[in-house]
């Protein structure tokens, strides 16, 4: 087992390779602590719609990641969730853009419910009576998501911003696009995709190393026979938008508004892919976070409200920037939030504020750090990408003040879209 | 004041006050907590205060507000990460300051950012109907709590935030520091120094509270059933049910495992039956409530399909004495024990609980407590669930709009 020692953020890491092909990552907390959380981490999302297996392409239809997420939890004496329930751990998954997650949580019986995690992973229980049960659950989910303004403006944006890349559906796809999904593609992407080769499984919080590295010994000796991992496709996407404006008429109390930038994508290596992705993180908050000059002079002049959010997406062949916002003076807020992007904006970005928020990234780092749950989140997330989540403070360091200029230099006005939300009109 | 020496990367600094809720000063006890957390007197703008929040290495504010019986909770809570961990001695000393600065009974507070967060909760109100689960739960308190203080949301309604000025709201501060009662808890690794630090700049004071009167009216005469529309793919269904156990009482605990076999988790009756078996919707669940003795139960179904989901609903709880079973008791029994021994992990959960003890007066230790999870029998769980009863269903209809497809 190998060991790694952070002394700044008193963390231990162990690590080990089992001999049929898991990799188990391990952050114990020994003092003072009840929670075990266990996750599971395949680097398959709902943005990887297409692979190469050999000389095989396969394309996939969109949902089909956080279709398998669902089924996943079907096991032959019933749901897994009643499962992890007996054993008194609560066991949750998700599907983002890139990975599919299965956690639980648990203060008893911790090697029981990870021997039932390990064993409903390896054991695909499809069949078409399940599938088409779970149909009906899934289109609830789907339109609970649609009934959400945000969601919905922002499943339009994307498809407004990109013309081939997966990023433009839904992860969890849509009533028409789950609809062909049988047992039989599950049970093929399983193959694929959920081969113990491809997972990560990571510990942290309270734990027994003594007693965990004893039921590995046992786990590794099931074989799980022989995996080629596949090749993810993604599509290249032209540089330009698909179109720059939309208006969706729909009742709404307030019009709302949502604003992308399309930025150029290239490959990099995970820790320049990171560097980028925090300095244009930074700059946004320096730019409309809530201590920013340009936040304070909208909200005074009532142009924003409390439904105002930034966020960057950073994702392989997909970065770019979202803002949403609801207003009165929906035009108005456009053109200001556009002027401040492309022009106004080296006003704003201050060496002082840029240093200020070296600490306050420094600090928020430890703050998820101290959350069992978003330290396991983010540990597999980072190991997917290639990084190590104590390296990020790191990256955090290398980010210099001209880098900003650099991310700055790339928001240009023919790269944003925007979709306004609004009353029909009489 | 309340010490908590446990080890986590941050500390926090928390200060709950206690007081009266009325019709005239409920919008205020609403704005205060978060309007006090935006600015001080040397930081006098959110700008301001948020740059130094930053320059504290990120430090934040959660601020809220919450009915407990016949008391209202305010509470302001400073987080910031542990000195050692970003080498900066001063850093403490810093929080206390800003601290003390918050919560300062001389303070003024800038009218500017009292109008400002005037008019952000008036748009907010008025985009609810935006947020279908929130305007669903909204209506739905508005039947359900008819005639009852908890009918009134929290932030005193539109006309009351229209109404509410300035001066007055400098007054109900003031008002709050004579009446009101103030803990302060602090949570993290703390050495004598530190806490004589805190001890000195923070304090706890106010009257001695009596206990919380946890009391709520008896079921409606007919169950009332209404049914409103919006433009929406789903129907949300909420299901108002009384229960009349309290914190205190002796049923206190059954009550809790009834609420977790019904629709507490993912193996619960609820789930199993309306999901899982019937495929009539996504999520589901069941809150108990044990300050109003209330139990509610919420989901969202096909929008052609609610009435069908509502009678479902309503048979799963006819037939519920019959699936209670050894088996499932004991499994929702492990279930709650572990979200008790895990709260025991986060740092905001032990923060609160130190002070609910307090102010509840409760001294029962963890070990304690979960052995009166354990001593729960069928019969308790049976007899908790004879004191259920149906008194509102409240369902917000989709009726989409022409436009929308999927």
């Amino acid at each position: 087992m190998k060991q790694i020692h952070f002394e700044r953020f008193k963390e231990t890491l162990y690590i080990l390779k089992l001999k049929n092909g898991l990799t188990v990552h391990m952050l114990p907390l020994l003092l003072e602590s009840y929670t075990t959380f266990v996750e599971v981490s395949i680097p398959f999302g709902g943005m990887h719609l297409a692979y190469q297996k050999g000389h095989l392409k396969k394309e996939l239809h969109s949902g089909i990641a956080h279709f398998l997420e669902h089924k996943i939890f079907a096991m032959p004496e019933g749901d897994a969730f009643a499962g992890f329930s007996k054993l008194g751990a609560d066991a949750n998954a998700m599907t983002s853009y890139t990975q599919t997650s299965y956690i639980f949580s648990s203060t008893e019986q911790v090697i029981e419910a990870l021997d039932y995690l390990l064993n409903m992973l390896d054991t695909p229980y499809f069949n078409q009576e399940n599938v088409e049960s779970e149909k009906k659950i899934i289109n609830e989910e789907l339109k609970m998501y649609l009934d959400d303004p945000i969601q919905l403006m922002q499943n339009k944006l994307l498809e407004n911003m990109y013309h081939v890349h997966p990023i433009k559906y839904d992860i969890g796809g849509t009533i028409d696009s789950i609809e062909p999904i049988n047992d039989r593609d599950l049970l093929d992407l399983y193959r694929d995709m959920y081969h113990p080769k491809n997972r990560l499984l990571t510990i942290a919080g309270h734990m027994d190393l003594k007693a965990l590295t004893s039921y590995f010994k046992s786990y590794e000796k099931k074989d799980m026979g022989f995996y080629e991992k596949p090749k993810i496709i993604i599509p290249k996407e032209p540089k330009h938008l698909v179109k720059k404006h939309e208006v969706i008429y729909k009742p709404t109390s307030m019009p709302k508004m949502m604003l992308g930038v399309k930025l150029p994508s290239k490959n990099r290596k995970p820790q320049d892919a990171f560097k980028r992705e925090m300095t244009i993180n930074m700059f946004l908050n320096m730019l409309l976070g809530a201590s920013s000059k340009p936040y304070e002079m909208l909200l005074e002049e009532k142009l924003i409200n409390q439904n105002f959010f930034v966020q960057s997406t950073f994702e392989k062949g997909a970065e770019m920037i979202l803002i949403y916002a609801e207003s009165k003076k929906i035009t108005t807020l456009k053109k200001k939030l556009i002027d401040l992007l492309c022009i106004d904006r080296e006003v704003y970005l201050k060496k002082s504020t840029f240093d200020r928020f070296k600490k306050a990234y420094l600090g928020q780092f430890i703050h998820s750090l101290n959350h069992l749950e978003t330290k396991v989140y983010l540990y597999s997330r980072f190991y997917h990408q290639g990084l190590s989540l104590f390296e990020v403070t790191d990256v955090l360091n290398e980010i210099s003040y001209d880098d900003l200029n650099e991310v700055m230099n790339e928001i240009k006005a023919n790269r944003i879209s925007t979709l306004f939300l609004k009353r029909p009109k009489v | 004041m309340i010490f908590l020496d446990q080890t986590f990367k941050t500390i926090q600094i928390a200060c709950y006050i206690v007081g009266k809720e009325t019709d005239e000063n409920r919008v205020y006890r609403f704005l205060l907590p978060k309007i006090l957390a935006s600015h001080t007197e040397s930081f006098f703008t959110k700008t301001k205060m948020n740059e130094h929040l930053e320059d504290l290495y990120g430090a934040y504010f959660k601020t809220g507000i919450e009915r407990v019986g016949h008391y209202h909770l305010m509470h302001i809570t400073l987080t910031i990460v542990d000195p050692d961990l970003v080498s900066d001695p001063l850093l403490l000393k810093q929080a206390i300051d800003l601290f003390k600065d918050v919560l300062n009974p001389n303070r003024t507070i800038n009218p500017s950012i009292f109008e400002e967060e005037r008019r952000l909760y008036i748009e907010q109100h008025k985009s609810m109907v935006d947020r279908k689960r929130t305007y669903a739960n909204y209506r739905f308190n508005q039947y359900f709590f008819k005639h009852d203080v908890y009918q009134k949301p929290l932030y005193g309604g539109l006309k009351a935030l229209r109404k509410a000025t300035h001066e007055t709201l400098m007054e109900t501060w003031k008002e709050i520091q004579t009446n009101d009662t103030f803990f302060t808890v602090c949570h993290g690794m703390l050495n004598d120094d530190d806490k004589a630090l805190l001890s000195q700049a923070l304090v706890s004071k106010g009257p001695v509270l009596n206990q919380p009167l946890f009391s709520f009216r008896k079921p409606k005469k007919e169950v009332l059933e209404v049914i409103e529309q919006t433009d929406m793919k789903q129907a949300i269904i909420k299901l108002g049910y009384i229960l009349p156990i309290y914190r205190y009482d002796s049923l206190y605990e059954a009550a809790i495992l009834l609420d977790t076999m019904l629709g507490g988790y993912p193996e619960s009756e609820l789930f199993k039956v309306i999901r899982e078996e019937k495929g009539l919707c996504y999520d589901i669940y069941s809150s108990y409530d044990s300050y109003r003795g209330v139990l509610m139960i919420t989901s969202g179904v096909d929008r052609l399909n609610h009435q069908q989901a509502i009678d479902s609903i309503k048979e799963v709880i006819l037939d519920m004495e019959d699936r209670i079973a050894l088996d499932s008791l004991i499994h929702a029994k492990q279930y709650v024990i572990h979200q008790i021994k895990s709260s025991l992990d986060s740092q905001s959960s032990g923060t609160k609980r130190a002070f609910m003890r307090r102010f509840l007066g409760l001294n029962e230790e963890v070990d304690k407590r979960i052995q009166k999870i354990l001593s729960v029998t069928e019969t308790d769980i049976k007899d908790a669930l004879k004191k259920l009863t149906l008194d509102t269903v409240y369902v917000l209809e989709g009726v989409p709009h022409e436009t929308d497809t999927l």
